[in-house]
């Protein structure tokens, strides 16, 4: 199986995908475990970049028989002037216009805490797998997540 | 525009069986015990029989058939009012 350079994964899961000796086209996204890594990725919350990067994508695995296992964390947009401008609304709709004419089946996993952008972005796929302990918030500014963060311990 | 100190947020946490309710989800996938990152390959392995499980029941369907049930499955999410008025 061939896995795309600019995609990192944990070895363990890449050697899990190879070992199911299917074709897939695996998308993820990772907010980082620790501060360093969460500064690093800006807790994913690149969502244009993201989402235009997995339009490409899919677009070229549009006619292959390539299975599409959308394995993410949804990021929630930025509600702010700012993402909007440099068009992050835009960018959701594109990614959900692009999915919703893929031929091949597409199965989203959803693990972790997300919130609404990129909830709209699963529910697209044919079929959607969540965690037994996923949440979903409906907006995910880091003002609610340090109080939803306050409130889980 | 600065929020008040008293404002508190609310945030409103979908847990998986609510969405289940809704639709929007198909399958919650069972987790290892104490969480999928205190063991992450049993929760390959119960994420992997979940995939196969609908690999499967996709495989069968033909490209356009896909196509209609994605449209109407993304249409019928959220059915808040189940008669007419």
């Amino acid at each position: 199986m061939a896995i795309a350079p600019s995609v990192t994964m944990p070895p363990s899961f890449a050697e899990w995908l190879a070992s199911t000796a299917k074709k897939f086209l695996v998308v993820g996204t990772q907010k980082g475990r620790d501060m360093k890594q969460r500064v690093y990725r800006n807790s994913e919350r690149r969502i244009r970049k993201v989402t235009a990067r997995r339009c490409v994508l899919c677009r070229s695995r549009k006619n292959s028989a390539a299975r599409f296992l959308l394995l993410s964390i949804p990021t929630a947009p930025i509600p702010e002037f700012t993402a909007e401008e440099r068009g992050q609304a835009e960018a959701i709709a594109h990614n959900l216009r692009e999915m919703a004419g893929l031929e091949v089946p597409i199965i989203a996993t959803v693990i972790g805490v997300g919130g609404s952008g990129g909830a709209l972005a699963i529910a697209v796929a044919d079929r959607v797998l969540m965690m037994e302990n996923f949440n979903l918030l409906r907006d995910f500014s880091g003002r609610l997540r340090r109080h939803h963060v306050a409130r889980c311990h | 525009m600065p929020l008040r100190k008293s404002w508190q947020p609310k945030p409103c946490a979908l847990l998986p069986l609510t969405l289940a309710n809704w639709a929007a989800s198909t399958t919650i996938v069972p987790e290892p015990e104490g969480g999928a990152h205190r063991d992450y390959e049993a929760a390959a392995n119960l994420l992997d029989i979940s995939l196969q499980k609908h690999l499967a029941e996709l495989k069968r369907l033909p490209p356009a058939d896909l196509l209609v049930s994605r449209y109407n499955k993304f249409r019928n999410i959220a059915q808040f009012f189940k008669t007419v008025a």
